[in-house]
């Protein structure tokens, strides 16, 4: 190689440098100062609103087949609402014409052939038009909760919603069309092998079904928590989104239980991870803006999707606003169909969100996933509601008692019609026990609630699993 | 201008705008090598703000600028059964919140992580002790409790009374931890010696595991004490004589500020590099010499 042809070579060498240095000068400082929050959000919004519309969604539906023929939906629950969604948006997006009725009217459209969606706690209707894209209706400014929607499969024009405080208004369009589409689908859906479900206790006027037999196998199911709190780098990388993508000046402390702590300056930001793989994240918050709960939802949503994201399956439980401005989410997911529950004194839903103006001030999750082994069968079927609580009548009528104190009108001999008319939820769940740390065995269950108490009952063996007041 | 000339330009303007882009993307690390000063200009100032603060200087304020990376730290576990074999050999009896007794003599371990031992006779009769005598009698002491570490430095000696201890003026020998000989805090030995017999002894110490992170460019001493400044007038409201005797820089791990987490069950964590402020009464304060 002659001399020309070495500096031909070096001037290569050094033309390609320069760009390589100067392309990641380039990465190291402008890109990040062009790419404000903003900017992020903006391109954020579409993942933002179809996450929104996956979320809100009904915990359950109740399907009337008519002639006192129902079941009770609770793991299929995407099909039933895309079915629903179809009837409803005509009266979201259309001007319809809402008047107060009566719990008794309700009650005898939801005997014809219907499809009763049951929402999570204190759902505003503004939440639910947002999905139809129509926040601005007459729903909206007439409803400010939805409990439940009733729609009679027969469209003829109305359909029922229970709000606040259980008000019930009958929403009525005009220029319905009519059609046949709903009657077919819980046509064909009574065909299929379901399980049937009567209100056994109607003649305390409790309408709670409750299950006559229940043939459907639910496997136990083998779970692990999402973090793994013994892979440090799994970890530290997790860490790293919450303190924008450095730990350099996060203070790090680990517990004697395994549990790891990261915290920003003296409390300004905080995230604490539990042995169990539970995520609690905390950050101080200034000046708080004023908000809208569809913007709260918004942010908590972005702030989630930035952190992982939800799980398979999550639903929205609960909304809280207590104070202006500060909104509370409690998030739900389901495995394989139905929703996992547990008893947490530090979490009441698997994902909690608190909103503040338009920040996310408190953080906090505890979710696991199917594990890849093969299903648990149980050797029993599964006992129905009404035989457990009859196995453990004494139990609940000492809670009860316990629990209504001061109630005069309560005497012995009526406890158990007053406790009968007082069972408000029948459901099948997988109940998270958390025995064990990270791997854990989902057991189904029978989540029964009465009164003010829930019971979380083994529906194989019967046996109770967990009992505690709510809120 | 021929090529080959046109070459040579080239290579020479490659070369340079190399050097300004490599000087651009490292310049961070080569500010963290560096051992920097403050001016004495600037230190003159805080001294004088200090002053007029009603804050004295008894030292000359530290100008070096330095580097320090965090440090992984655990506590030493005192197991409280050990603790008290140690302390009060193989009979002793006890009784709750892991506190052991035998005849005048007591142990404790709090959270396996501090212990408290006192000794509670009378001392027997006065004997003059002078500090070469009672530090003597400490390190004795901890030798044979296998207390007496490397890393761990005596530093300060203290006589008068101490309320706890009675009326009698008594010897207090604080020793703390050091890591690279830069303290290491919270961490300490604090022995009590009347006559010629140790009657307390109080520790909580920290295991060194591992570095942890980058070397961070910790403040300088004086924006450390402008941070620290306020605090320490409030705490000494009224008080004329305020005086600082000691600052210096090391590592201090702080359990105290942790809204997600107690001391209790705390086992390991990072420390930040930090300067230590101690005034004239012996009161401490930490300033992390972080930049943000």
């Amino acid at each position: 190689m002659n001399r020309e042809q070495v500096k031909t070579l070096i001037l290569a060498i050094l033309v390609i440098m320069s760009i390589v240095f100067t392309q990641k000068i380039w990465f190291y400082s402008p890109v990040s100062i062009l790419q404000s929050e903003a900017s992020f959000m903006e391109k954020q919004i579409p993942t933002i609103i179809e996450t929104r519309s996956q979320l809100v969604v009904p915990e359950g539906a109740i399907i009337s087949f008519g002639n006192s023929n129902y079941t009770v939906v609770s793991s299929d629950i995407d099909k039933v609402w895309r079915e629903a969604r179809e009837v409803l948006s005509h009266y979201f997006k259309g001007e319809p014409e809402v008047t107060l009725t009566t719990l008794e009217k309700y009650r005898e459209s939801s005997r014809q052939k219907s499809i009763e969606l049951q929402f999570g706690k204190n759902i505003p209707s503004v939440l639910i038009a947002s999905i139809f894209d129509a926040v601005d209706n007459k729903i909206v400014s007439n409803i400010i909760e939805v409990k439940s929607i009733l729609i009679p499969a027969l469209n003829r024009g109305s359909i029922y919603i229970v709000g606040k405080e259980d008000f019930v208004y009958e929403v009525k369009i005009n220029n319905f069309e009519e059609n046949r589409q709903l009657v077919t689908y819980l046509d064909a859906l009574q065909s299929m092998n379901h399980v049937k479900y009567y209100p056994l206790f109607a003649d305390v006027e409790n309408y709670t079904l409750m299950p006559l037999s229940y043939d459907k196998p639910i496997p136990m199911t083998f779970v692990e928590s999402e973090i793994n709190i013994d892979n440090q780098t799994m970890v530290m990388e997790l860490a790293k989104g919450y303190f924008d993508e450095s730990l350099d000046f996060v203070k790090t402390i680990k517990e004697t239980s395994g549990a790891i702590v990261f915290m920003y300056g003296y409390g300004e930001r905080g995230l604490r991870i539990s042995n169990r793989g539970r995520l609690e994240y905390t950050e101080e918050i200034g000046s708080i803006s004023s908000s809208n709960v569809i913007n709260a939802l918004d942010i908590a949503i972005d702030f989630t999707l930035k952190h992982g994201g939800f799980p398979e399956g999550a639903y929205l439980k609960e909304i809280r606003h207590e104070d202006k401005n500060k909104y509370y989410f409690g998030f739900g997911y389901r495995i394989e169909g139905l929703p996992v529950e547990f008893h947490s004194a530090n979490l009441r839903h698997p994902i909690e969100i608190e909103v503040y103006g338009n920040q996310v001030k408190n953080y906090r999750s505890f979710i696991r996933k199917n594990m890849a082994l093969p299903y648990v069968t149980a050797s029993t079927s599964t006992q129905l509601p009404q035989k457990i609580i009859e196995d453990h009548i004494q139990l609940l009528i000492e809670d009860y008692i316990t629990d209504t104190q001061g109630n005069q009108e309560l005497m012995d001999k009526n406890v158990l019609s007053y406790m009968e008319r007082d069972i408000s939820k029948i459901e099948t769940v997988y109940f998270d026990t958390m025995e064990d740390t990270r791997r854990q065995l989902l057991i189904p269950a029978w989540k029964v609630m009465i009164n003010k108490r829930v019971y979380y009952f083994n529906s194989y063996d019967g046996k109770l699993l967990h009992s505690s007041l709510v809120n | 201008m021929d090529w080959s000339k046109a070459k040579n330009v080239l290579i020479v303007a490659f070369i340079i705008t190399n050097i300004f882009l490599v000087y651009h993307l490292e310049k961070d690390i080569f500010d963290q090598e560096d051992l920097q000063l403050i001016s004495d200009t600037y230190v003159k100032n805080v001294e004088e703000y200090l002053a007029e603060a009603g804050i004295h200087l008894d030292i000359d304020i530290p100008r070096e600028i330095i580097s320090l990376p965090g440090l992984m730290v655990k506590y030493k576990v005192f197991e409280p059964e050990e603790l008290a074999k140690e302390f009060l050999g193989q009979d002793y009896e006890a009784l709750d919140n892991n506190v052991f007794t035998s005849g005048s003599k007591m142990v404790q371990s709090i959270s396996n992580k501090r212990f408290i031992y006192r000794n509670l006779t009378d001392g027997g009769k006065s004997y003059p002790l002078d500090e070469e005598g009672a530090t003597e009698i400490s390190n004795q002491f901890l030798r044979q409790h296998n207390l007496m570490q490397e890393d761990l430095k005596l530093q300060q000696i203290y006589f008068g009374v101490i309320e706890e201890f009675g009326k009698t003026p008594l010897y207090k020998l604080v020793y703390n931890q050091t890591y690279k000989n830069r303290f290491l805090a919270e961490s300490y030995i604090h022995v009590y010696i009347r006559h010629k017999e140790v009657v307390g002894v109080e520790g909580m110490l920290l295991e060194f595991e591992s570095t942890y992170g980058d070397k961070i460019k910790v403040i300088p001493a004086t924006e450390a004490l402008l941070r620290k400044m306020n605090e320490i007038i409030k705490d000494h409201q009224g008080q004329q004589d305020i005086t600082i005797t000691a600052m210096e820089l090391g590592y201090y791990f702080n359990p105290i500020d942790i809204n997600l987490t107690t001391w209790e069950t705390i086992q390991a964590g990072t420390t930040t590099p930090s300067w230590k402020i101690v005034l004239n009464n012996g009161k401490t304060y930490y300033v992390e010499a972080l930049k943000n």
